[in-house]
């Protein structure tokens, strides 16, 4: 079997958001940064990263600037706003919540309750 | 999201549209070429680098779709691609377009011009200062309610109010209708004036543009000599010298001071715009102080006056009623309660446009009712063009294109169209507007404030707008309905419509057949009405009748023995003229409004309600000139001026003394008697001498003597070119400084009296045969339609044997079927909806059954015709040529 993960619906602009927190990148280094850190465990579908950082910028979490990659190609590069930044601690509690409560649902073992 | 980058965005996409589009492309290339560049350092060939990219990526149009939904502008997008698609629909069919581009056209032309005479005459403001807070004011007196629901005040009650009401900042008198005659430089003029009081101007919050308002005790006996012209009269006449003002005129032989000269934007009310038992007077002139005489002020005399006042900032309507009313129930104490007269106060501009707000709403609904077929009649042109179209919609709807998209397409189409229909429309509303200026009647208020507004704008974009929605309501309905299954078996078989598409063609053709029904039948009862009018028994000549105002200077005539001198040499002089037959005078002419009304008292008469007639003074040759029959006892001589003698009509014997010989019977106009008392010597024949939509009224003739004003009635074949300058010659040889104006026929008179009505009539006639040809149209459409979409089925029906005859009948019947069904609903609707033209209609009920079968035997006529026409082409099907068709 696969040890790789699908990603979970909704979680994917965290990942984003997470990944431009360590500083600016265009969307396909985005793209590595996240295969980076997750060490391959993560897969998304490529395209789908595009819709999702266009909704970022709209909803004004990030902020798109053209400039030049670093093989000297124009691109587009995303980095964090404030309320971005802010969001991005947020969402980090409630998915350590989430995944604190989950964990613990799951250890649960037959006689505990 | 913020609302800020929303519309930041939005307007990155509307300006920089293709720069997004081209930064985004550029974006998810650099992707491609990224992740394919990574991959072959991996060790891939390029060409399986780039596949791999790809492969990847996943849908690339689909990502890229979703962006432009995330950046919020697909919606944008597709509404302007959808207007594209709509363009290129319609110009791959110019013919369509332009049919219905221009039908549009016409009727948008025709409602805008309607509504900018309702917007100009019923909406925008009058033209005087803080206009929301004038009121006109008049009376409801019980005893002559039946009559005139309402009356003009007198003297009298102006008096109270102006001293005692708290709720009014001012309240003007006016006495519209007077005639004067100016003598001052060149021929004299018979000019129309309004005798107001002094505060008119202020009370209005209008100052003259040249010299000042009146003086406060302009109104005071003895201070009233200054006059203010109106602009129009300060140019015809004085060539807009300015130095006119403060010079003396001579009016009616008294010198007059020109005070001021009103601005070229100034407008006055005509006497039945503030008081609605007046008669139609001409536009007044100039203005003079209103000055009462010692007679008038009884609490019960002299109801002749309009008031026009300003309500005090913070006072309503209902409190400024109720306080007049106080006042009222104080100054006639001693009338019973029930009795005693109360206030009509409205806004000045409701009672300005009392009389001609029905009409015109009726004119707005029945263009809207012609708009509304014309959209149908386009929605079943689409719904044709939508059939050819069905298969190409079926397959879109296969390859994913969404109901709603498709829904909007058709939709964008009509849209289209609407807006262009009005634009057009609204460069021919400019024509039709001219049209229906010319066509308007002179009674119509406030027309000079008519023209192509921002609201008129807005008015017919709208309607553009619904027009355009409407039409492509039922087409884009049935286009999204589209199966994809069914593009792919009606492909290859013609086998026509499908159920549902007819049906909706059917409901169409009913439904523009019911309107245009319910439209004619409004028309035929308005000509109806119209005709009965115009050919109504008048009991008066029209033919060979012609009329000619005077007014005597009163400076000179002051007393009755030189008047009376006066008008007999002008009749002596006027029928000895070359063929004059006969000459009467009058003062006051026929079909002049009710003004002359006054009860009839008889000794011991204890009715409550008193029967009223209209008394007028007439020379003894007015019945012989006018060809009123005398039925019993004699005519009037010269020789019963200052005798009680009188004439009454037919009328007036039969409802004062019923069963009773009226001659010899004496009565009075009062109890209290102030003048003498009346004998009757003679009865003559009933005339609709007040109005002719009105049986015919009591009058009662007095002998006619010395007047300051009265109207010449001339019997004679000359036209009124030819007689005006010997009459001119005649009447200046007696007098020079009598103005003697123009010359009315009868004829123009009773014509005037009906120009309402004939504008109505005339219009909604025009749209009633507009809708007529629309439903014909559409129901010419359904059957061509069907017969050419049947020629293979009709072709084996024929070789089967079918006769011509059946082939025929059954053509007909596809069209007559919806036809019928309309033409029942229509006449259905109409039986609920004619009664609100009841007020417009005389001598017709609202439903008038023969109107009703006349006019459902002229659809049905129109119907077969329309029916007829094409289906005569199904029976001339080879069924040879039928057969071969596929």
């Amino acid at each position: 079997m696969d040890n790789r993960a699908q990603i979970l619906p909704g979680t994917l602009e965290l990942l984003i958001l997470k990944a431009v927190s360590l500083g600016p990148l265009h969307g396909y280094g985005i793209l590595l940064r996240i295969g980076q850190i997750s060490k391959g465990a993560l897969t998304i579908e490529q395209g789908a990263l595009y819709p999702a950082l266009f909704r970022l910028v709209r909803k004004g979490l990030l902020k798109a600037t053209w400039g030049i990659s670093e093989n000297n190609q124009r691109a587009k590069f995303y980095e964090l706003t404030p309320a971005g930044r802010k969001r991005l601690r947020k969402e980090m509690e409630g998915w350590n919540r989430l995944v604190a409560a989950i964990g613990n649902v799951l250890r649960t073992r037959p006689g505990e309750l | 999201m913020t609302i800020f980058s929303s519309i930041r965005t939005l307007l990155a996409f509307l300006f920089r549209r293709p720069q997004v589009e081209q930064e985004m492309e550029e974006e998810l290339r650099l992707h491609l070429r990224s992740r394919a560049d990574d991959l072959e350092k991996s060790g891939l060939p390029r060409a399986e680098a780039e596949r791999r990219a790809r492969i990847e990526f996943g849908g690339y149009q689909r990502y890229k779709e979703e962006c432009r939904e995330a950046l919020g502008t697909r919606l944008l997008g597709e509404l302007i691609a959808d207007l594209r698609y709509g363009l290129r629909q319609l110009r791959r069919n110019p013919g369509f377009a332009a049919v219905a581009i221009l039908t549009l056209a016409l009727g948008l032309a025709a409602s805008t011009a309607i509504f900018s005479v309702i917007n100009g005459v019923l909406f925008q403001p009058l033209e005087y200062a803080n206009p929301g807070r004038l009121v006109a004011i008049q009376l409801f007196v019980p005893e002559w309610a039946h009559k005139f629901p309402i009356t003009p005040l007198n003297p009298a009650t102006y008096l109270a109010w102006s001293h005692q009401a708290k709720s009014l900042a001012g309240i003007a008198i006016v006495e519209a209708g007077d005639t004067l005659n100016l003598t001052s430089g060149g021929e004299p003029a018979l000019l129309s004036a309004d005798a107001v009081t002094a505060n008119l101007f202020d009370v209005l919050g209008v100052w003259p543009q040249l010299g000042h308002n009146f003086l406060p005790d302009a109104d005071q006996a003895g201070h009233n000599h200054e006059v203010i012209l109106t602009h129009t009269l300060w140019q015809n006449r004085f060539h807009g010298d300015p130095n006119v003002v403060g010079h003396t005129i001579a009016l009616n032989g008294s010198p007059y001071t020109v005070a001021g000269i009103l601005p070229a934007s100034f407008h006055f009310p005509v006497a039945n715009h503030l008081m609605p038992a007046f008669g139609p007077t001409p536009k007044p002139e100039l203005f003079v102080p209103d000055v009462f005489d010692k007679d008038d002020l009884a609490a019960d005399a002299g109801f002749r006056l309009g008031a026009i006042a300003r309500l005090n900032p913070g006072v309503s309507l209902a409190e400024a009623t109720a306080e007049l009313n106080v006042i009222l129930s104080r100054l006639f104490h001693s009338v019973p309660v029930t009795q005693r007269p109360r206030t009509v106060m409205m806004p000045l501009r409701d009672m300005i446009v009392r009389s001609s707000k029905r009409g015109l709403w009726i004119l707005l609904a029945a263009v809207l009712a012609l708009v509304l077929i014309i959209c149908v009649n386009l929605a079943n042109l689409v719904l044709t063009h939508a059939t050819a179209r069905g298969h190409e919609a079926a397959i879109r709807s296969a390859l994913g294109a969404s109901r709603c998209r498709l829904l909007r397409q058709t939709l964008a189409e009509t849209l289209l169209l609407g807006l262009a229909g009005g634009g057009l429309g609204l460069v021919l509303a400019h024509w039709a507007l001219w049209g229906l200026l010319v066509v308007a009647p002179s009674g119509l208020p406030r027309l000079h404030n008519v023209y192509l507004d921002g609201a008129v704008l807005g008015f017919t974009l709208a309607i553009s707008v619904l027009a355009g929605l409407l039409a492509g309501a039922l087409p884009a309905w049935r286009m999204a309905q589209a199966h994809p299954q069914d593009a792919l078996r009606s492909g290859s078989v013609r086998t026509g419509d499908s159920g549902g598409r007819l049906q909706a063609r059917d409901f169409l053709v009913g439904l523009e057949t019911a309107l245009s029904t319910m439209l004619v039948i409004a028309a035929g009862l308005l000509i109806v009405s119209f005709a009965k009018l115009e050919n109504v028994p008048k009991g008066f000549a029209v033919e060979h009748i012609l009329t000619v105002n005077l007014q005597l200077p009163s400076a000179q005539y002051t007393q009755a023995q030189q008047r009376s001198e006066f008008w007999r040499r002008v009749l002596a002089a006027t029928s000895a003229l070359p063929g004059i037959e006969s000459s009467a005078v009058t003062n006051w002419m026929v079909l002049a409004g009710e003004m002359n009304d006054d009860p009839v008292n008889l000794p011991g008469d204890t009715r409550p309600e008193r029967p009223m007639a209209s008394y007028r003074r007439v020379s003894p040759a007015y019945f012989k000139a006018l060809g009123i029959p005398l039925l019993r006892g004699r005519e009037l001589t010269w020789a019963d001026v200052g005798t009680p003698a009188v004439v009454i009509s037919e009328a007036a014997a039969k409802t004062i003394w019923p069963g009773v010989n009226p001659i010899g019977q004496r009565f009075d106009v009062d109890p209290s008697s102030r003048f003498p008392g009346f004998q009757v010597v003679g009865v003559v024949g009933d005339t609709r001498s007040v109005t002719l939509s009105k049986a015919p009224t009591p009058m009662v003739y007095q002998p006619y003597h010395g007047d300051l004003t009265g109207s010449l009635i001339l019997r004679t074949r000359l036209r009124a070119a030819a007689l005006a300058p010997e009459l001119r010659r005649a009447i200046w040889k007696i007098d020079p400084g009598v103005a003697v104006p123009r010359i009315r026929s009868m004829n123009q008179i009773v014509s005037a009296s009906l120009s309402a009505r004939r504008f109505e009539t005339l219009l909604t006639s025009l749209f009633a045969a507009a809708a007529l040809l629309l439903a014909c149209l559409g129901i010419y459409g359904v059957v061509s339609y069907s017969v050419v979409r049947r020629t293979h089925e009709i072709g084996i029906r024929m070789a089967l044997g079918a006769q011509k005859a059946d082939v025929l009948r059954v053509a007909v019947g596809q069209g007559m079927k919806p036809a019928l069904v309309g033409l029942g609903a229509g006449i259905v609707g109409a039986l609920g909806v004619t009664r609100v033209l009841s007020s417009l209609l005389y001598g017709v009920k609202p439903t008038d059954p023969l109107t009703f079968v006349a006019v459902a035997l002229i659809l049905l006529g129109a119907a077969l015709l329309a029916c007829y026409i094409p289906a005569r082409r199904a029976t001339k099907v080879d069924p040879m040529v039928a057969l071969r068709y596929e």
